[in-house]
């Protein structure tokens, strides 16, 4: 019975683990250099780095805001059609000023991902069948709103789409997401919801409240992700969010999240998925695939990632 | 053994996981020979039995029946070849009648064309039934409509269709009354006198003495002994079962109630899923214990007053606060503790490390400044590792590889982590081997010592005996009886207030 406790964990374990958890990283220099090759040498240059990390911009707010939701077995099916709701309605009131514009993507983002959060925890709804509804409900409102064209912003604020404002956006995402996520008992206990619903709720985790949290959490990033869009497009029309969630997933699935939350989830998983698919969609398109094929491309590496996650955790035993 | 003999185990093993529990285990058993098997909880008879009736696949060793070697994959096959077990939980099907109970799986017999002959399966049935004097059962009842004698009653009947060889009683007799049990004995008599074997396996010595010609006893998946008519003495079975004399005590020293005048808990008319109605108050120092059959409705007492099922009508006060508990974190706020009977589902997180399942319900008190760091954590959750003897690798060490006994402690680090001040237990050593069992009898111990409360929900009548300060007992949803602590309580006599 008096087996010795090991303080310390053991550096041999502590360095496998690092390299288990960073392997999206390593998969991103694969993919950087595989391009590099596909492309002769067009792929690795500052301007082109630089393009990779700012596409991915959306991206990785997408997938920090979502980051919790999976981390307790959950997925938010309605992000796309929710931006581009909350997106063609701020476009209305974008005339009469900007920040009325952002208030009103977020208001009816959140009001979504409240809704969401109602139909999970207290109609309990299964959270697969209440997304794909909700979302289809949303699809239906935005032809009518966007008049079958785009709703323009003023031009005036072409300006604000520059790359100060996305670093400042992205910094004060991460920084307060990351701590939310990292250092609060929220991050743990989402993690605990996704390892065992049940033995999280014995252990004092107040499982509805945190699960509309995070639907919450997620739907603060889609206002801010339908502004952005706003001051990209300089307006939004009918197409606008339009397979976002799909992207997202894909993304958080090649960082390394697994699909059924629990304690493996881990907050930087969001930016190197985001990053790694952001490298694959812009290597594609240099090497000249069009948007069908990339399309095609990513979902194949979806299954791919999931199945090869699948074979490992099966071999793992005890 | 020179003579021939109908069974013969030799070196049977089998393992869950890390646990083994059954391991190198043999045995034989002569013609016409009523062989008690008895040990602890845990020691391993009850997976025999059902390695032997093909409930179970063992690992390794061998068995033979009747001078022939005998491997089978199903209780079919087991009862196709003369081995029938009467398992411990009601195994019978509620929505079919006694009949199609008694021969399922055996259906064919009464095919004709294709079609059952119901008619034929409820003339066979009833003279099954009237042969083992259970007239007073009609072949054509729902399963549904008996009580819970009549249908143990239903599935003797089912184990004696084709007259076993060998029959196997698994803790059968705990739930029966006396004309329950005479029943039963005129059943192993029967297989007995046909020159059948019976393993009959129970927790009341005197039935065993008085049933059995030989009794082996079992620990920890091993065989310890064989004794024989003359020399079966209770005293004598009980230290081989425990493994070391009974003056060493397993279970409490002393043997009169013994706790404050304070009350911890008040508990009134607590109204959970099943509606249960029940009022107590549990004080400082004392170990509460609370027995009954397994749907008496103490389980669904323990989850509610944990304000778990959100149902309860009435109404569970901390005291000396005054703070009424309506959830799981009120109850983990003031300072109570819930070990669950589904410890793997509802208590741990298997697929997480020891850290976090240590610190989740404290992760308010081990953040600073508004951080939690995973160094304190780790800290944190070394401490309790250690203080209760935790067997792991490290802290980060996920649950999942961990035997059922470490997990039990990891559960217990969790409620003293919180400083839990009150505990509910429900069945808090089921499954658990004998060494970590007593550590958490120590720790029940060291809780009285520290004036701290412990609520042990039980189905084992030795546990409540042996370490309550007062048993009340369930039946059907109400408390029937509540017993203070005294050296002369028996098993029997919880029983009679249970069924």
């Amino acid at each position: 019975m008096d087996g010795t406790v090991l303080r310390r964990v053991n550096s041999g374990q502590r360095f496998g683990k690092l390299v288990a958890e960073n392997m999206a990283l390593v998969a991103l220099l694969v993919i950087l250099l595989v391009f590099q090759i596909l492309t002769s040498g067009r792929m690795l240059t500052a301007q082109n780095l630089n393009s990779i990390f700012f596409q991915g911009f959306q991206l990785m707010l997408g997938c920090m805001a979502v980051t919790f939701l999976f981390a307790l077995g959950g997925l938010d099916l309605t992000m796309g059609n929710t931006i581009g709701f909350a997106a063609l309605l701020g476009a209305r009131v974008a005339g009469i000023s900007i920040w009325l514009c952002l208030l009103v993507c977020l208001l009816v983002s959140v009001s979504v991902s409240l809704l969401n959060g109602f139909l999970y925890t207290k109609a309990k709804l299964p959270l697969f069948i209440a997304g794909l509804s909700i979302s289809f409900v949303l699809g239906g409102f935005l032809q009518p709103l966007s008049n079958n064209g785009t709703i323009a912003i003023p031009y005036r604020y072409v300006s604000w789409n520059n790359s100060a404002v996305k670093i400042v956006v992205l910094m004060v995402v991460f920084l307060i997401y990351g701590y939310l996520f990292v250092y609060t008992k929220i991050g743990r206990q989402m993690k605990a919801i996704g390892a065992g619903e049940e033995a999280a709720v014995q252990s004092g985790v107040n499982t509805g409240r945190m699960k509309r949290l995070a639907f919450v959490l997620s739907g603060i990033v889609s206002g801010v992700l339908a502004f952005m869009t706003l001051l990209r497009d300089l307006g939004a029309d009918s197409d606008t969010g339009s397979m976002f969630e799909f992207n997202v997933m894909v993304a958080l699935v090649l960082g390394g999240m697994p699909m059924s939350g629990g304690s493996k989830a881990r907050f930087r998983f969001a930016i190197y998925g985001a990053l790694t698919l952001s490298a694959i969609t812009n290597g594609l398109t240099l090497w000249g695939a069009n948007g069908n094929i990339q399309n095609i491309v990513k979902a194949g590496i979806f299954i791919m990632v999931l199945a090869i996650g699948a074979v490992f955790e099966r071999g793992k035993d005890g | 053994m020179g003579e021939k003999c109908l069974l013969k185990a030799e070196n049977v093993s089998k393992s869950f996981g890390p646990t083994r529990a059954v391991s190198n285990f043999s045995m034989e058993v002569a013609y016409g020979e009523v062989r008690g098997l008895i040990g602890e909880n845990g020691s391993g008879k009850s997976t025999f039995s059902s390695l032997l009736a093909g409930v179970l696949k063992k690992d390794g060793g061998t068995f033979e029946v009747d001078g022939k070697p005998y491997d089978v994959s199903s209780s079919v096959e087991a009862a196709e070849k003369g081995v029938a077990l009467i398992m411990q939980e009601i195994a019978t099907v509620e929505s079919i009648t006694v009949a199609a109970n008694i021969y399922m799986n055996k259906e064919r017999r009464f095919a004709n064309k294709g079609l059952i002959r119901y008619k034929r399966m409820h003339d066979a049935a009833g003279k099954v039934l009237a042969s083992l004097g259970l007239e007073k059962i009609s072949p054509e009842t729902m399963v549904r409509q008996l009580n819970l004698e009549e249908r143990k009653m239903v599935e003797i009947a089912k184990a004696m269709v084709d007259n076993p060889k060998i029959l196997i009683v698994d803790e059968t007799s705990n739930a029966l009354t006396k004309t329950g049990r005479d029943h039963l004995y005129h059943v192993i008599r029967q297989v007995k006198e046909s020159g059948g074997s019976v393993l009959f396996i129970t927790h009341d010595m005197d039935e065993m003495v008085q049933v059995c010609d030989s009794v082996t006893i079992m620990r920890d998946g091993c065989l310890v002994a064989t004794l024989f008519k003359e020399e079966m003495e209770p005293d004598k079975i009980k230290s081989l079962m425990v493994g070391r004399d009974l003056s060493e005590n397993f279970y409490r020293a002393d043997t009169a109630p013994d706790y404050g005048e304070n009350v911890v808990l008040k508990v009134e008319d607590v109204d959970g899923l099943d509606t249960i109605h029940v009022s107590f108050e549990l004080h400082e120092g004392e170990i509460l214990g609370i027995g009954g059959l397994s749907d008496c409705g103490m389980h669904e007492l323990g989850r509610a007053l944990f304000g778990l099922d959100g149902q309860n009508k009435g109404t569970v006060t901390v005291l000396p606060e005054g703070k009424e508990i309506h959830t799981p974190l009120d109850a983990i706020r003031s300072r109570i503790g819930y070990l669950s009977k589904n410890r793997d589902t509802e208590a741990l997180l298997l697929n997480t490390s020891i850290r976090d399942n240590i610190c989740l319900p404290v992760l308010s008190k081990l953040s600073k400044g508004g951080f939690i760091r995973t160094g304190e954590e780790r800290e944190f959750a070394a401490k309790w590792v250690e203080n209760l003897r935790i067997k792991c690798r490290d802290t980060e060490q996920y649950l999942r590889a961990l035997s059922g006994g470490n997990k039990q402690k990891v559960v217990l680090a969790k409620w003293m982590g919180n400083d839990s001040r009150i505990m509910i237990m429900d069945c808090p050593t089921r499954g658990i081997d004998i060494g970590v069992k007593e550590s958490i009898y120590r720790m029940m111990e060291q809780m009285k010592r520290e004036k701290k409360a412990v609520i042990m929900i039980s189905e084992e009548l030795p546990e409540l005996i042996g370490m309550s300060d007062r048993i009340m007992i369930m039946r059907g949803n109400l408390v029937t009886k509540v017993i203070d602590r005294n050296p002369d309580i028996t098993e029997q006599q919880l029983i009679e207030y249970m069924i």
